[in-house]
């Protein structure tokens, strides 16, 4: 009995030991790793602020009248399509109707 | 002699003892085993604990231990996500005159790195022997030519700063904060501490692409009805989520200026206006709601002037017939008819009605410039008057407010700039009676597509456009004045089953000789602007609005 008291405490120790060294070396793990991601994700954040800036529809208003000749055209509703699968077959349909009160 | 002899004796002594309890006959024996298997049972016991304590310790109480920097300030995105204020971090360099060595040397090299300074200016300042900034915010190119000249005069001091990539578009929603990092207007204000507290961006319920457009019309159209000022709100009907709200002039949140000028107030939460016919729908509805009237309800021998008190209630179109059906009383807005209405729905109902719908008391919004409905006594001229929409105010944001819940199948709604998670109507509160919102929603559709109708410049194929027109006097001591009027229009689209609300307000717009009107329902054109009321105003802005943002709300938003 006493012997089985001692071994199994022993284990525990052990296991313990292993447990706490092995979480030790997990926890520097997630240390460097979040050490390196701080980094990344200010520049990401940096990169992110530029392109919403570049790409800021007053900036692409303003590029449009810079390099384009042609002026950006209003989009039609009531000529805008859906393309949707059938049977295998691609169908086109329209992407609104016509309620009564409109014809 | 004494020969004494020194004998040394060496004890071998048991290196173990007995404990012996004699009530218990509990024996117990300690040696050095036992020992050392004491003091590492105490060691794996504290190793335990330290291991149970870590592992439940909750990721926040980890995160605290990373520092936060000084005047740190949560960003704030769209709801795709694109940046609309953004703290970053910036070096400014400056110049410790104590520590120069050569002047002469140090003003030739930062002349080199910065040529269109004033150099004169400068050199005053290193004479003066104070701490003084060279530049600030400079940029990463400059730093390092700055840096490189190794002068131990030059200091750099890091600093986190808000920029704002979107300028003036969001000005009146974010707000601004003074130098000692504290909001002192719009969102910047009411969410401070939560700004300073939280990690992750702040996303907002707004779309940078509808706010643009939005605003580029109400510029166009602030140059040709030269108005004071415009607002507009496009609110999502069902969870009160903010698409767009502009309120124009508005000012470049980077600049950083003080604010004084009221013309520069958010009109869509802190204006409080007398906003006219657009109450003629409440009241209709309020009638609905009671059970006291219904759509083709007829009033009869309707008179053509009304005097309560001191006060003539006239019609604005003396054309219009004096038998009407409530439909066509609101499709004509017929004041005289609107007031029959309100005197049959009584004080208390429709009083109890308007509140219901957040028209008459205080907002409670994200941000805290809400401006406060004038409040007033309820008496017979009074309950006349409101009927029409007179003698009542209200911000355009809680206008467009009550138009969600009566046009939305009669739901509560809480407008909201800040994203939640997905409500629907599951879990929000019926406070109309079913039905009502079919039969306002068929009346508003109408006032677009009739003849008779106010709004017909709102017609936009593909968008089931409806809405109510609302031309309001302004008031001035002593009265109103024809001279400065709000011209407003609170638009519902798709009529056969409503997602946003759309209100459009100028405010003391003027006639335009110039400008050329299409008409939507028949064929041909109008030049210049022949009466300065909302149907030819505010719903010919709102239909180009519909126009260019209607595509957009129609693919990218489809499911919502």
């Amino acid at each position: 009995m006493k012997k089985a008291i001692f071994a199994t405490i022993l284990i525990l120790i052990i296991a313990t030991s292993l447990v706490k060294n092995s979480t030790k070396e997990i926890e520097d793990k997630i240390f460097m790793v979040n050490e390196n991601i701080r980094p990344l994700k200010s520049e990401l954040g940096d990169v992110l602020l530029e392109y919403n800036y570049l790409s800021s529809p007053n900036k692409l208003a303003q590029y449009q009248t810079q390099y384009f000749e042609k002026d950006l055209i209003k989009i039609d509703i009531t000529k805008i399509k859906k393309l949707y699968e059938e049977n295998s077959q691609i169908k086109i349909s329209n992407f609104i109707y016509k309620k009564k009160d409109e014809q | 002699m004494n020969n004494k002899k020194n004998n040394v004796t060496l004890e071998e002594y048991e290196n173990s003892f007995s404990y012996k309890k004699s009530k218990t006959n509990l024996n117990i024996e300690f040696n050095r085993i036992a020992f050392i298997f004491f003091i590492f049972l105490a060691i794996s016991i504290i190793y335990s604990i330290q291991l149970f304590h870590l592992g439940s310790l909750k990721k926040d109480n980890l995160n605290k231990s990373l520092t936060v920097k000084k005047d740190y300030r949560a960003d704030i995105i769209d709801r795709n996500g694109n940046y609309l204020v953004k703290t970053v971090s910036s070096i400014d360099i400056g110049i410790n005159p104590i520590e120069v060595i050569d002047e002469k040397k140090l003003l030739i090299n930062l002349q080199l790195i910065f040529p269109n300074k004033n150099y004169l200016n400068i050199s005053n300042k290193l004479k003066k022997n104070k701490y003084f900034y060279l530049e600030k915010k400079i940029s990463a190119e400059n730093y390092e030519k700055i840096m490189s000249l190794g002068d131990k005069s030059i200091k750099s001091e890091e600093k986190l700063t808000r920029i704002y990539p979107q300028k003036n578009l969001f000005s009146h929603i974010i707000g601004q904060i003074d130098d000692d990092n504290r909001g002192i207007s719009g969102l910047e204000k009411s969410l401070n501490e939560k700004l300073k507290k939280i990690k992750e961006p702040l996303q907002l319920t707004v779309d940078t692409d509808l706010q643009y457009l939005i605003r580029e019309e109400l510029i166009k159209f602030q140059t040709i009805f030269k108005s004071k000022g415009s607002a507009v709100i496009l609110m999502n009907v069902n969870n009160g989520e903010i698409l767009s709200m502009v309120s124009y002039p508005d000012f470049d949140l980077n600049k950083r200026e003080t604010i004084s000028d009221v013309n520069f107030i958010n009109r869509n939460t802190k204006g409080v206006y007398e906003l006219g016919s657009v109450f003629k729908t409440f009241t209709i509805a309020a009638g609905l709601e009671e059970g006291l009237i219904k759509t083709d309800t007829e009033f009869l021998n309707l008179e053509k002037k009304l005097k309560c008190g001191k006060n003539i209630i006239s019609e604005y179109d003396n054309e219009i017939p004096s038998n009407l059906t409530v439909e066509q009383i609101l499709i004509r807005s017929g004041n005289i008819g609107s007031v029959r209405i309100g005197q049959k729905l009584e004080i208390d109902k429709l009083k109890l009605f308007l509140e219901k719908i957040g028209i008459l008391n205080k907002i409670d919004f994200d941000i805290e410039e809400v401006g406060e409905p004038i409040p007033f006594r309820w008496g017979k001229c009074k309950l006349a008057t409101v009927s029409f929409g007179h003698g009542i105010t209200t911000t355009p944001l809680q206008l467009a407010k009550g138009y969600a819940i009566i046009t939305n199948g009669g739901f509560q709604v809480k407008p909201s700039l800040i994203k939640k998670t997905l409500e629907n109507h599951q879990n929000q509160k019926r406070i109309i009676k079913k039905g009502v919102s079919e039969q306002i929603n068929r009346i508003l559709r109408k006032i677009v597509t009739t003849k008779e109708g106010t709004a017909g410049f709102a017609n936009i194929e593909g968008y089931e456009v409806g809405g109510k027109t609302g031309t309001a006097e302004k008031v001035i001591i002593g009265g109103y004045t024809r001279k400065a009027k709000v011209n407003t229009f609170a638009s519902i689209f798709p009529t056969s089953n409503p997602k946003y609300v759309m209100i459009v307000l100028l405010d003391e717009p003027k006639t335009s000789e110039d400008y050329i009107y299409k008409y939507k329902n028949r064929s041909g054109s109008y030049k210049g602007t022949p009466f300065n009321t909302a149907g030819w105003t505010s719903v010919e802005v709102a239909g180009k609005i519909i126009e260019r943002i209607g595509p957009i709300l129609a693919t990218k938003y489809l499911e919502n």
